[in-house]
This record gives structure tokens, C-alpha cells and sequence, in this order.
């Protein structure tokens, strides 16, 4: 029976009406649809970060501040946009991304994906992302990301690009983020050994960024 | 609660709710609470989609969408610019079947990666009952050969559909979703609304199963090896 439980937990908020994203029961990882506040994550003690399982990912970047960056990498999809992605692990006090910056296009904006219903959008955290103390926010697929516009060329993969991040209590700081391919997954299950798997040949198109 | 290991936060959230939908189904049994229209599924106003905690008696490990959805009745253009009779082309596969754009950064390809990686992984005789039919909420700006090119990241044997926004809204009708909605982002950017799910249908144009993003590439595989060797069987 209690498989049943979400669905009418579902049923009961909605008869509270309106649009909304809820987490059922004692799930504590919300999806909200209109706070910038990122849910925490239990930073993973020693373990690898998904996403280095998967890829190159950017050198590790830290502040005095206590902000902890790591596991960057960016999704070329072979068009005028892309989006990169990161781990910031905060040892210090409560701070915010307030907003990024590229030399390869003006437009560079952090995005969050709102769910509602059958739908997702993203859309710009116009007041930034906070990144409270003690915790560790993850910008990944599905989730927040920095999405790039207006891009003059593709991302190619195999390139590094570079992205500033400003924080409201760390200030700038520059990072190093590897391109992937548009079909990096978001996770893998086969051992690693050189990422070949978008068929075509490897790593051969840098035109120099 | 180990079965919530299974889905990331996010996602387990997705499933446990979904919500804007007028009126909701509440998952007991068979009672859908919902008399739409279809024959076998029905894309009305209640519906509810559960992962039943990983552990649905049915052992697919995707969302359980109930009451199930009706293949929508379209016919769209496809990335040669002919007509495309979605029912009538895709009639005895199984169809993932998602509404994104090209112009998205982040789930849309992330959608379309991880079903081509899945594929890839799968026997042939598998791989091909399966066909994989990308629908654009962005008919402004992904031409035929916009969404061919951007398709071709993925797998050149995905299926690109465009129409006019009459068509499309029409589609999303047909699977209980607002026409796409476009969100500013400034300089001449947009962001469109897509699909949450990929709708998974049987060769008798039945969705009973749908698959959020970040779904793992494991259960992915789970999941599509069992649609392709047992189909669907109610518990």
C-alpha cells in the first residue's frame, strides 16, 4: 500500500491547489520551484565526484574564503550554446555565485530547472545561487548550470575554456573547464579508458580557442 | 528508505509528485479517477506518475504513468521536410518518444545521450524494435535541418519532427501539457519549456512507462531490455 503513499500525498497538495513542485514524505531533497536556495547534498567524503567518471574535468580550484571548486566541464551541443558544470564545496561562511562571465560571448547566465508537472524549463537565478555554509552545491545535468549563448563558434570538444565565476564573498575566480561532446551522458557504467564513445574520430577539430 | 540510493533527490522528487495537472488520479489500483477518451490509455486530466520507490511489482524501474498515454495522433515534418504520420511510421516499434529543442544546453541533450549510449549497449536484435522520436518545442528556430544536425551529436537514426506551433501545441495537448512556453533570457535568447519525461510506448501506441532525465544508464538498460524482450504486462 504504501507505494501508493506519493501519489496520494500528490493528490492531497494538489487539492491544495496550484502550480508546484513538492517532495513527498521525509524526502528532504526538494525540488522548489522558485527559490535560488540549492538543496544540500552530503559532500561525498573521498569519493569521486560522478562526473570525473565520465571525463576530463577542470584542475580544482579553492579560495581563502573556503570555497572548494571542483569537477568542472562544459556540454558542447555543437551549436551557439552550451552549458558547464561544477561542484563548490563551502568549508567557510554562507556565499553566493552571484553571476559568470566568459571571453567568448557577453551572454552567461546561471540557470536552474524548474519542474512542474509533465514539464521542465530553465530559467536565469537572476539573484545568483547561494552557497550556504558547511554545504556543497552541485551544478549538474538536470540541475543548476551556467548556460553560455550566443557562442560565435561551437565549444569543441577537447578544447578547455574558461569561465570567471563572481562570488559575492570569494570575488572572482577563474576556471579551467573542459569540453565534452553533446552525447556525454550523465553518468557511465563502463569502466573509463579514453571517452571514443560518440563514434567519428577523436579529439581531432580543436580550431583554437 | 535504501530504494531512494536508486534516483538522485531531484529526480526521486519528480517522481513522487507530479503536480499542476487539474485534477489527479491518486494511484489506488485501477482506479484512474479519469474517463478521458483514448482506447487503452488515456492523456486527460489526471495523471500521476510513480516510480512506486523502484520497486514497482511490474519491475520497470521508470515512472509509471497512470492513466497511460495515447501515442499522439500528429502528422509533423520530419529533418527531410516530409510528412511524418507519427502513429502510422512508428506503428509496431517502441517509441521513446520527447519534446525538446535544440537550443537547450543541458537536459534536452542529456535526454538524447543517454538513450543513444543505452542503445549502444544493447544487443541489436533490441536496439532496433526501438525508435527514437525527438519532437521540437521550438518549431521558430529548429528547422528539419537544425534538428538533423543537432540529432546527429546523438545518433543519425533518431527521428526529428518539426510542424507549425498549431501542430506542436497540439501534440502537447495530446500528452496533458501546456503548448511550449518561451522564457526570456535576453539578447534574442529564449528558453522553451519541454517535456520532464521520455514517454516510453509499446508497439500498440500505449505509454505506461516514462523516464525523467538523470536516469541512470543501468536502469535505462534495465528498462529497455525488458520493454524489448517481455513488453508490457500489468501486475
Amino acid at each position: 500500500m504504501q507505494r501508493y503513499l506519493m501519489a496520494s500525498l500528490a493528490g492531497l497538495a494538489l487539492l491544495a491547489g496550484g502550480v508546484f513542485a513538492a517532495a513527498c514524505g521525509d524526502d528532504d531533497d526538494d525540488t522548489s520551484a522558485d527559490t535560488a536556495t540549492p538543496s544540500a547534498t552530503e559532500t561525498p567524503a573521498d569519493s569521486t565526484p560522478a562526473s570525473e567518471a565520465n571525463g576530463p574535468t577542470g584542475e580544482t580550484v579553492t579560495t581563502e574564503t573556503g570555497l572548494k571548486i571542483s569537477g568542472a566541464w562544459a556540454r558542447s551541443t555543437g551549436n551557439t550554446v552550451g552549458a558547464v558544470y561544477f561542484v563548490i564545496e563551502n568549508s567557510g561562511e554562507g556565499d553566493r555565485l552571484v553571476s559568470a562571465a566568459s571571453d567568448l560571448t557577453p551572454m552567461v547566465q546561471v540557470h536552474e530547472v524548474v519542474t512542474e508537472g509533465l514539464t521542465q524549463r530553465m530559467q536565469e537565478l537572476k539573484d545568483g545561487l547561494a552557497i550556504p555554509a558547511g554545504q556543497t552545491v552541485e551544478l549538474k545535468p538536470g540541475g543548476y548550470h551556467i548556460m553560455l549563448m550566443d557562442l560565435a563558434e561551437p565549444l569543441a570538444e577537447g578544447d578547455e575554456i574558461s569561465i570567471r565565476l563572481d562570488f559575492e564573498r570569494a570575488g572572482v575566480v577563474e576556471l579551467k573547464v573542459p569540453v565534452r561532446a553533446a552525447s556525454a551522458t550523465g553518468d557511465h557504467n563502463h569502466d573509463d579508458g579514453g571517452d571514443d564513445h560518440n563514434g567519428e574520430s577523436d579529439h581531432n577539430d580543436h580550431d583554437g580557442h | 528508505m535504501l530504494l531512494r540510493t536508486r534516483f538522485a533527490g531531484t529526480v526521486f522528487a519528480i517522481f513522487a509528485v507530479l503536480a499542476m495537472l487539474v485534477a489527479v488520479a491518486c494511484g489506488g489500483d485501477d482506479d484512474t479517477g479519469d474517463t478521458g477518451s483514448g482506447d487503452g490509455g488515456t492523456n486527460g486530466t489526471g495523471v500521476t506518475v510513480d516510480n512506486k520507490g523502484g520497486q514497482s511489482p511490474t519491475g520497470y524501474r521508470a515512472g509509471h504513468v497512470e492513466p497511460p498515454f495515447n501515442k499522439p495522433d500528429a502528422v509533423l515534418i520530419d529533418t527531410n521536410g516530409q510528412p511524418f504520420d507519427l502513429r502510422a511510421e512508428t506503428d509496431g516499434k517502441i517509441v521513446l518518444l520527447y519534446i525538446g529543442y535544440t537550443n537547450c544546453p543541458d537536459i534536452c541533450p542529456l535526454h538524447m545521450a543517454d538513450i543513444a549510449e543505452t542503445l549502444r549497449s544493447l544487443p541489436p536484435e533490441q536496439a532496433e524494435q526501438i525508435e527514437v522520436v525527438f519532437v521540437t518545442a521550438d518549431p521558430e528556430r529548429d528547422t528539419p535541418e537544425v534538428i538533423r544536425k543537432w540529432l546527429d551529436n546523438f545518433s543519425t537514426d533518431f527521428i526529428g519532427l518539426t510542424g507549425t506551433e498549431e501542430q506542436i501545441a497540439a501534440v502537447h495537448q495530446q500528452l496533458a501539457m501546456p503548448a511550449p512556453q518561451k522564457t526570456d533570457l535576453g539578447n534574442g535568447n529564449y528558453a522553451v519549456s519541454h517535456s520532464a519525461f521520455v514517454f516510453a510506448y509499446t508497439p500498440d501506441n500505449v505509454a505506461h512507462l516514462v523516464f525523467p532525465s538523470g536516469f541512470k544508464l543501468e536502469d535505462w538498460k534495465h528498462d529497455l531490455e525488458k520493454l524489448t524482450t517481455e513488453g508490457w504486462k500489468e501486475s
